[in-house]
């Protein structure tokens, strides 16, 4: 009887397809499965079509190469200098632009015919994405105050009583290890497979009910279809949101890594003068690298 | 029901060990393929273009300096031109006058000379026409006195004495 009703009812996606088998190199950890599939030819696109602007760029801009700038342009200014500044920023911004193409092209496959769903749609790319996050905070700290200031004043925050530092230290850690990179994971993985489900579920139900049923149910059809149309614009938006919040949320954990002129100028005259001496000459020695 | 009876959700939260080492070779490439050549190519361009920009903007104004400094040569020329031209025209002016002067005096001069000559001319006309008169005024007088006295006179004495005294008469200026 369930049989009956799971052979009458609409074709609804559901997550075993995002758990797909591996029919290529099955049983290595070479193994390649359709989702692994869609991932290296959308890399091997955005490789070919960012190459392809780079290489073609000149200093009068053509309508393409317009468009690929306004990108750069943007996450520079928006994310990278407005988090960062132009001083230390300057040196993200590849990761930034890296993650945010990259991100949003992976996330946009789901929008394609014949992928159908996102790039990163397993766990496994969101979590490496996080991953690479998580290693380029934990470099910015490092290099620019040494790992122990990284660890105290991400540990131990100024102005709080020493007991509430018990509870602290283990929350603080838990969350410069653990929590920012899983909950970057968990954004972008749940909403790429929300999507997925949703687009599916309304253009499921629109097969159903157009082929499957009689004259006085097909208009419901017309109404999924509708459904099915609006969710994918929607989704598209949600590509771009998506991407544009990793990127964000990468700039602002490397922001709280290291050493922020106007937070330590509040405190201490002195060793702020001095930071922002340090600022200036990281400064210099970038504008020296440009005109060289 | 349908979409939670067909899968287990709880797999989805567990990376396989192949999609980890595919997602990180893609991420790797992609990272390698932008920082070494996509951006650097593109912050290379952008920064000409600012350069370039910049450069005009400066061009442009260097230009703008060098036509006011022009204008201002030209002004200077200008002005100097027509004060030259108002003196040569004032220069103009008075030797003009200067020539007119000089015209207006020799015509003068000239009419001066031409009406002393008339004079002079005149005066020798008026002499010659007196002397000859005289001697008309002689004969005149000698045909009409001999008309009138012509009896007397054919005594060649008498005729003789009469014309001696009426020539001294004349002569000595005593014509009436």
């Amino acid at each position: 009887m369930p049989e009956l009703l799971l052979a009458s009812g609409p074709d609804f996606p559901s997550v075993s397809e995002l758990l797909p088998n591996a029919p290529l190199f099955h049983g290595t950890i070479f193994a390649i499965n359709s989702i692994i599939l869609i991932r290296l030819v959308a890399t091997a696109l955005i490789l070919l079509i960012m190459c392809i602007a780079a290489a073609r760029a000149k200093v009068v801009p053509g309508r393409f190469q317009s468009a690929v700038e306004w990108v750069i342009d943007f996450l520079r200014s928006s994310i990278v200098y407005e988090f960062l500044g132009e001083a230390q920023g300057e040196r993200y911004t590849n990761l930034i632009v890296t993650l945010f193409v990259s991100i949003f092209l992976f996330n946009f496959c789901e929008n394609i015919p014949g992928a159908n769903v996102a790039a990163d749609t397993t766990i496994a790319m969101p979590l490496i994405l996080a991953v690479w996050s998580l290693i380029t905070y934990w470099a910015a700290g490092i290099r620019t105050k040494g790992l122990w200031k990284f660890l105290k004043d991400e540990l131990l925050p100024k102005g709080v009583p020493w007991p509430i530092y018990i509870l602290l230290v283990p929350i603080n850690l838990l969350e410069i290890i653990i929590i920012r990179p899983f909950s970057l994971t968990i954004r972008l993985f749940i909403n790429m497979v929300a999507g997925y489900l949703l687009v599916g579920l309304c253009f499921a139900a629109t097969q159903w009910f157009f082929f499957s049923t009689g004259w006085d149910l097909k208009w419901i059809g017309a109404v999924s279809l509708l459904g099915g149309f609006v969710m994918t614009c929607f989704e598209m938006m949600v590509d771009a949101i998506q991407a544009y919040i990793f990127s964000v949320l990468t700039a602002a954990y490397i922001m709280l890594s290291i050493p922020d002129s106007s937070e330590v100028g509040a405190g201490d005259p002195v060793k702020a003068s001095k930071l922002q001496a340090k600022i200036g000459s990281n400064k210099a020695k970038s504008l020296s690298k440009v005109k060289g | 029901m349908v979409v939670l009876a067909a899968g287990s959700g709880s797999d989805l939260f567990f990376p396989k060990v192949y999609d980890l080492i595919w997602s990180s070779v893609v991420l790797v490439v992609l990272l390698i393929v932008f920082a070494k050549f996509v951006m650097p190519k593109f912050n290379k361009v952008m920064n000409e273009r600012a350069k370039k920009i910049k450069g005009q903007i400066e061009d442009a104004t260097a230009m703008k300096q060098d036509a006011q400094k022009l204008k201002e040569k030209y002004d200077e020329l200008l002005g100097s031109a027509k004060m030259e031209a108002e003196k040569i025209r004032q220069e103009a002016r008075s030797q003009a006058d200067q020539i007119v002067a000089e015209a207006q005096e020799r015509a003068a001069a000239e009419a001066e000379k031409i009406r002393q000559e008339a004079k002079a001319d005149l005066e020798a006309q008026k002499a010659k026409a007196l002397s000859d008169l005289s001697a008309e005024v002689g004969s005149l007088a000698v045909s009409m006195a001999s008309k009138i006295l012509g009896s007397e006179l054919k005594d060649p004495g008498v005729q003789t004495s009469m014309s001696d005294s009426a020539i001294s008469r004349i002569g000595s200026g005593e014509e009436k």
